[in-house]
């Protein structure tokens, strides 16, 4: 067995949170697609008041089901925020993130073989990207960088992953 | 860097397939519009015998046609670095493959081909997995190709002693590494594992026959229903088991008839297969990792197979890219010497010394194992209840299932395990219903993961999961419930930095 001081250690948790704008995109989105559950559960509950015709047991419950649905949208992205991190080194990228289940993804710079930039309706709005890291064993994500960010970022892996290849 | 690329004077085609194309595109026009041939059958059955001939006649002949023009437009080129395969009659489509992004070149050889002297050469990319595959070559169209790419992809001057032209019917290779014998191959068919599931279901079938079956049915087999006792179930259960048995080892006899496992020049090559015969051919290099799969029947007897994951597809594999079957069966103490010759980076000692999972972990899968029989068992109760006819008290039936699923968990448990040796390469056990050990060069890995449930964090527990290139499911290997601080150290010796 090696020692396990010969390792360089990990930090506890990568260096960096993500922008606040994550937060209002992660909203805008989540909004989007509740108001169409609203949307379908508002129909749902008309079709079972004009069939079975118990109006206040079925409304009680749709408007249940819409207060989690709405309250979920808004705080999970709080949540979420708060529990991301990550951090590009020199020879690896770090991200954690996650709040029930914390998960921890380590990519060396080495393995990336090229790097997509998203840009999603809502995150256009609020000049962000994603950006799609992927490897030949799958991809990771970056999500809601301010655009300047995402472009420094990527052409620094892409940097790195060249001198990494030349080593 | 130098263009290491030959100049084209051996550039090939564009050329046609051989016309044994024809044929067999063919019987598969006719196997595939059986429903046509059924339709027309039955519009013209009220007609004369002529008519009727008449009718398939000429959809036989519209289906020969329509081959031949295809045979004619499809058309292949192996120049300016890339193959070329254009195809379609009136959408033309073309498909180009750059020598680089080849990962291999492996051969099928159906039935008609050997009977003609043709070979399919499917040539394989890397990632994603598209294929080309050429169809119906002669031998001698079939080397020119092989030995096209081989020039291109080694970077190397053309050299006529280096050519892997011996594409002839019997290849001569350099050294054999293993063979199966025909006792090897019935042991396989035996302790292939599909017996399971398929008796599992038979069962199942049964039950919900006598449950389900209207009793009317049942009044007109050739039996009394009454007469079926349980040693009637339990004759008819071994029945079936049988027939089970003996359909997987056709099958074992089908896939693996004459395996045979050669070296030459850094690369694998297997030849196997008694209906198809296919030569797949893998080099050293672009082995990502070797498993030793134990399945439940096999390990019992010593018993496993040997698989390769590769960041490529592999021809006949389809539908678990990226794995290919090294060795179907062998004897576990016989791996070593075997992989000493095939692939040396990847020999263990027989009796490897895993670090194994914290005693701590045990209580969680016992836990998860009872909650799924438990759950399973719940289900059944319910669906008795709400299914007329049947007394809820049907559901106990699966109780079993609770400590036999106890028993799955403190398996998964103890066959858990890892390392990480001398020689830089880390070991993973673990068990889906078979036991796979994955052995991968640290430089293989592509991501590592660690990931904690809160329920977790609680224990200080972890799962860790490491993934190497490409889509094979044992080339993602995942242990849950590792010590925190464990995973967290293997995952750093596993980063890039170098040790010092």
């Amino acid at each position: 067995m090696m020692a396990a001081d010969t390792a360089t250690m990990l930090p506890p948790e990568p260096a960096n949170r993500l922008d606040r704008r994550a937060v209002s995109i992660w909203r805008l989105n989540n909004l989007i697609f509740a108001l169409m559950l609203l949307l379908f559960t508002a129909v749902a509950a008309w079709l079972l008041i004009r069939v079975a015709g118990q109006d206040r047991l079925v409304i009680a419950i749709a408007v249940l089901l819409s207060a989690i649905v709405l309250a979920i949208s808004w705080f999970h992205p709080e949540f979420e925020w708060r529990y991301w991190r990550f951090e590009v080194r020199e020879d690896e990228i770090d991200l954690k993130h996650g709040w029930f289940t914390a998960t921890r993804t380590l990519v060396p710079i080495s393995r990336v073989q090229h790097i997509d930039t998203r840009r999603g309706l809502v995150e256009r709005h609020y000049h962000a990207a994603t950006l799609v890291i992927h490897t030949a064993a799958g991809t990771v994500e970056i999500p809601a960088l301010p655009e300047e960010q995402a472009a420094s970022i990527a052409t620094r892996i892409t940097a790195l992953a060249k001198i990494h290849d030349d080593l | 860097m130098a263009d290491p690329r030959p100049s084209d004077q051996d550039a090939i085609g564009p050329e046609r397939l051989h016309p044994v194309w024809v044929l067999s595109a063919f019987g598969n026009g006719i196997r595939n519009s059986i429903a046509l041939f059924i339709g027309v059958g039955l519009s013209l059955r009220s007609q004369s015998g002529i008519v009727l001939l008449a009718g398939i006649v000429g959809l036989l002949l519209l289906i020969l046609g329509y081959r031949v023009l295809q045979w004619l437009r499809i058309s292949y080129q192996a120049a300016d670095g890339a193959v070329t395969l254009k195809t379609g009659i009136l959408n033309r489509v073309e498909r180009v493959v750059p020598v680089e992004r080849i990962q291999n070149v492996n051969t099928v050889a159906t039935p008609i081909d050997r009977l003609f002297n043709t070979l399919q050469l499917a040539i394989e990319t890397a990632g994603t997995g598209e294929r080309l595959t050429l169809e119906t070559l002669s031998f001698c169209q079939a080397a020119d190709v092989q030995r096209w790419i081989d020039r291109r992809r080694a970077g190397q001057p053309i050299d006529a002693s280096t050519d892997s032209g011996e594409l002839t019917a019997e290849p001569e290779p350099a050294a054999v590494l293993h063979v199966m014998s025909t006792g090897d191959l019935l042991v396989a068919g035996l302790t292939s594992g599909r017996v399971g599931p398929a008796l599992a279901l038979i069962a199942a079938a049964i039950r919900f026959g006598t449950d389900i079956v209207p009793e009317r049915y049942w009044n007109r087999l050739p039996f009394e229903p009454d007469d079926v006792t349980t040693t009637g179930i339990l004759l008819l259960l071994v029945v079936a088991a049988l027939l089970a048995w003996v359909l997987s080892v056709i099958s074992a006899f089908i896939a693996y008839w004459q395996f045979t496992l050669t070296l030459q020049d850094d690369a694998i090559t297997i030849t196997t297969g008694l209906l198809d015969r296919r030569r797949i051919t893998i080099p050293l290099s672009r082995i990502q990792a070797i498993s030793i799969v134990e399945g439940p029947l096999r390990q019992p007897f010593g018993y496993a197979s040997l698989m390769i994951e590769s960041a490529s597809r592999f021809a006949g594999e389809s539908e678990d890219a990226g794995s290919q079957t090294l060795i179907p069966l062998i004897k576990r103490n016989h791996i070593p010497s075997v992989l000493e010759q095939a692939a040396p980076e990847y020999v263990t000692d027989a009796d490897l010394r895993l670090d194994p999972l914290p005693r701590r972990a045990l209580r969680r899968y016992l836990v998860a194992g009872g909650r799924e029989g438990a759950l399973i068992t719940g289900a059944a109760i319910v669906l008795f209840t709400l299914l007329p006819r049947t007394p809820w008290w049907y559901g106990l039936a699966l109780l079993p299932l609770v400590p036999v699923l106890l028993l799955y968990g403190y398996a998964q448990f103890r066959d858990a395990g890892w390392a990480i040796d001398d020689r830089e390469r880390v070991i993973i056990r673990r068990r889906s219903i078979d036991r796979i050990t994955t052995i991968a060069p640290r430089e293989r890995v592509q991501l590592r993961t660690l990931s904690q449930s809160l329920f977790q964090r609680r224990a200080d527990l972890t799962t860790m999961t490491i993934k190497l290139a490409g889509r094979s499911a044992r080339g993602t290997m995942r242990l849950v419930h590792l010590d925190a601080a464990t995973g967290l150290q293997i995952v750093e010796r596993l980063g890039p930095r170098r040790l010092p």
